[in-house]
């Protein structure tokens, strides 16, 4: 199986089941609390846009009925996070996560990155043409993504250590009950929150869909976010994750992972079209004349230089010393959709 | 007798027949023969739900925020029901202890499985002019609303849930929905490695009769879709069933009281029904209203409240279900703003558009 074809079969799982798998009872956030914004636990409405069926995993629960169609939810019983267990889950499986995986997360499964590459898809076929960023706004873009991920990430560590500090419980959970508890960048600033949610129309009650047209707007300097946002996918791909805090926190562990990206000089004939292909425009990647791990802080490790590169083995993706996938000449003639 | 003599007795004989006319003790009422007695949900400390536990105040008096005056009723009773009904179609009711909280009287109602639950408070005055007044206070509601809750519960209850293994509340005749249950729940215990609470159903005290003459009932399903009184929300029409021995009271005054003292007055139709909708709150997403409806029947006097609890959920309110869909206001201009802005200065900066 082609890789792009493995990578778009798993891109739009992902999207069905992270969005609408609410509906059929696959409610991970019960489940599975590792991918979930550990600031919702106490949270009804928030969806998280690593998980935007979370929002219905609080919501349709709540329907006595639904209640009782969902696969792993139980009357009787109720298994409870304290606080400092759920980051400590949330920063712990992001961890394995990339150890195990790297950033696929961001190219494979991220519902929103989805999105884009469709948004993207509409872009090329109507043949407009790519905004290029220069590497002086790549850089600016970079500082903008280190404000966003501060935003993100400053108000659960003082949660944190407002728990693990024992300030009195009750005030804990008055906060906790708060809803502005959740991080800044979540209500001011993350435009999947609200570009999400018209698409999360619930199948199960079509009557609310107007519900969730309207929370679009809902949330205003996030609607003027989202306004630019989905402007500039159209626009340039993956634009979005040029400025995602989520790739940010991955960077933070990435370099342990054991997935890696690996480039052998010595058959590199610096054609481009790793670059070319690459959807965040990682330059490096054929530039860099020295280095055998290759993976960059943007990369979002869909594998597209891989396919597109047209020399036999180097380019490879490596789990430890097992090469899982490696470029070939072959391949890369075979490949029905070129750069671009 | 000089004249502002006699015009100054005059004036105190009417202050005197005044006085006397309005003395309750003269007139042969007190001043609790305005009372009525009601629950309250705490709602300041929290929202009136909660995953095993429901907390409900007693109050005695002629408003919300009156002083607490139940200590002034010798006897009175609590009960609760599940909505188990016996072999005659009635419901089976359960006696419930008072509980002192403070200088407040509560009950407390707990369940382990998500129940619809109703509690009504019980208790009668013999007033000094030979009437009995017969207070009934009402509400239901559904307990265990949000399992995620459980930890705060936990720290507001304490010791009262705990933290069991599972097989302390399994039963020990496995059946097929309870193997299943066990295999799923260890498994997904063993996945999150968090608390497990649970509690076991309180026991039931002794099923007693309740017979309540003047009745005020709520439809547990509002009108406009099948839901329930746990999503109550505002602007839900709510109906209510006035009866007294059973049959309908018709074109009879409810008077419907906030948590503010605010009054309302909604009138039964000949059927006995009258349908409520309750106003947006600016400030509070949770409120409760009480329903007050009195009958009086030769010396005895029946006063009823139902108190109604009413919930904001974001999910299940449309708040701008009245506006056509583009002509929001604010959120929408300013996307907009924002696309048409993007849109002209990616057109600007990018110089050409197509490849």
């Amino acid at each position: 199986m082609k890789i792009f074809r493995l990578r778009y079969i798993l891109q739009i799982v992902s999207f069905v089941v992270l969005l609408w798998g609410g509906y059929f009872g696959l409610r991970f956030a019960n489940f599975l609390p590792n991918w979930t914004c550990p600031l919702t636990v106490y949270e009804k409405e928030a969806g998280c846009y690593l998980m935007p069926l979370q929002r219905l995993q609080y919501g349709v629960r709540r329907d006595p009925q639904e209640e009782l169609a969902g696969v792993f939810c139980f009357r009787d019983y109720s298994v409870i996070w304290k606080p400092w267990k759920t980051y400590l889950t949330f920063f712990g499986a992001i961890f394995l996560f990339v150890l195990l995986s790297n950033k696929s997360w961001c190219g494979w499964l991220c519902p929103f990155g989805t999105l884009q590459d469709g948004i993207s898809g509409v872009r090329k076929r109507l043949k407009i043409r790519e905004t290029v960023f220069s590497e002086g706004t790549k850089k600016q873009i970079k500082v903008v993504r280190n404000i966003f991920f501060a935003m993100f990430i400053v108000p659960v560590l003082v949660l944190l250590f407002s728990e693990v500090f024992m300030l009195p419980n009750q005030k804990l959970v008055q906060y906790a009950r708060f809803p502005h508890a959740r991080p800044f960048y979540c209500n001011l600033v993350c435009p999947a929150k609200t570009i999400m949610r018209p698409i999360e129309a619930n199948i199960a009650r079509p009557e609310r869909y107007s519900n969730n047209m309207h929370r679009f707007f809902m949330y205003k300097f996030s609607a003027f976010i989202s306004g630019i946002v989905l402007v500039g996918i159209f626009f340039r791909r993956r634009f979005f994750c040029y400025f995602c805090p989520i790739l940010a926190l991955l960077n933070l562990f990435h370099r342990a992972s054991f997935l890696r990206l690996k480039k052998k000089q010595s058959s590199c004939t610096r054609c481009g079209n790793c670059w070319r292909a690459c959807p965040m425009d990682i330059k490096d990647i054929y530039e860099n004349k020295k280095d055998e791990d290759i993976e960059r802080g943007d990369c979002v490790f869909c594998l597209k230089c891989v396919e597109n590169c047209p020399e036999n083995n180097t380019l490879s993706v490596k789990f430890f010393k097992w090469k899982l996938f490696v470029s070939a000449r072959k391949y890369f003639f075979n490949l029905k959709s070129r750069i671009k | 007798m000089r004249p502002t003599l006699s015009r100054t007795a005059i004036v105190l004989f009417f202050i005197a027949c005044f006085i006397l006319l309005y003395n309750p003790a003269w007139a042969g009422y007190s001043a609790q023969d305005d009372y009525y007695l009601w629950l309250e949900y705490d709602i300041k400390n929290g929202p009136p739900d909660s995953p095993f536990f429901k907390l409900l105040y007693i109050y005695y008096g002629k408003r919300p925020g009156d002083k607490n005056n139940l200590q002034l009723l010798n006897k009175v009773e609590a009960f609760y029901t599940f909505g188990a009904k016996d072999a005659s179609g009635r419901d089976i009711y359960y006696k419930q202890n008072i509980i002192k909280l403070g200088d407040r009287y509560a009950v407390k109602v707990q369940s382990s499985e998500r129940r619809w639950c109703q509690v009504v408070v019980k208790a009668a005055r013999s007033a000094d002019n030979g009437r009995i007044y017969d207070y009934t206070a009402k509400t239901s509601f559904f307990i265990l609303g949000h399992l995620e809750q459980a930890y705060l519960d936990k720290l507001q209850y304490g010791k009262e849930v705990h933290p069991l293994p599972i097989w302390m509340t399994m039963p020990l005749k496995v059946t097929l929905s309870d193997a299943k249950k066990r295999i799923l729940t260890s498994w997904r215990s063993i996945w999150r490695k968090g608390d497990l609470y649970a509690i076991k159903d309180k026991e039931l005290g002794p099923a007693a009769s309740l017979d309540t003459k003047l009745d005020i009932a709520l439809d547990r399903e509002r009108l406009d879709e099948p839901d329930n009184l746990d999503h109550l929300i505002y602007f839900s029409p709510l109906r209510f069933m006035v009866s007294f021995n059973g049959k309908p009271l018709g074109l009879r005054n409810v008077r419907v009281v906030s948590e503010e003292g605010i009054e309302k007055q909604i009138t039964t139709d000949r059927s006995g029904e009258c349908v409520y909708i309750a106003g947006k709150q600016k400030i509070n997403r949770d409120f409760q209203e009480l329903f007050l409806i009195e009958d009086i029947s030769g010396a005895r006097v029946y006063r009823n409240v139902y108190t109604v609890p009413f919930k904001d959920y974001d999910l299940f309110y449309d708040e701008y279900a009245q506006f056509p869909l583009f002509e929001l206001r604010g959120g929408f201009g300013i996307f907009l703003a924002a696309f048409i802005l993007a849109v002209l200065a990616s057109l600007y900066l990018r110089g050409r558009f197509r490849a």
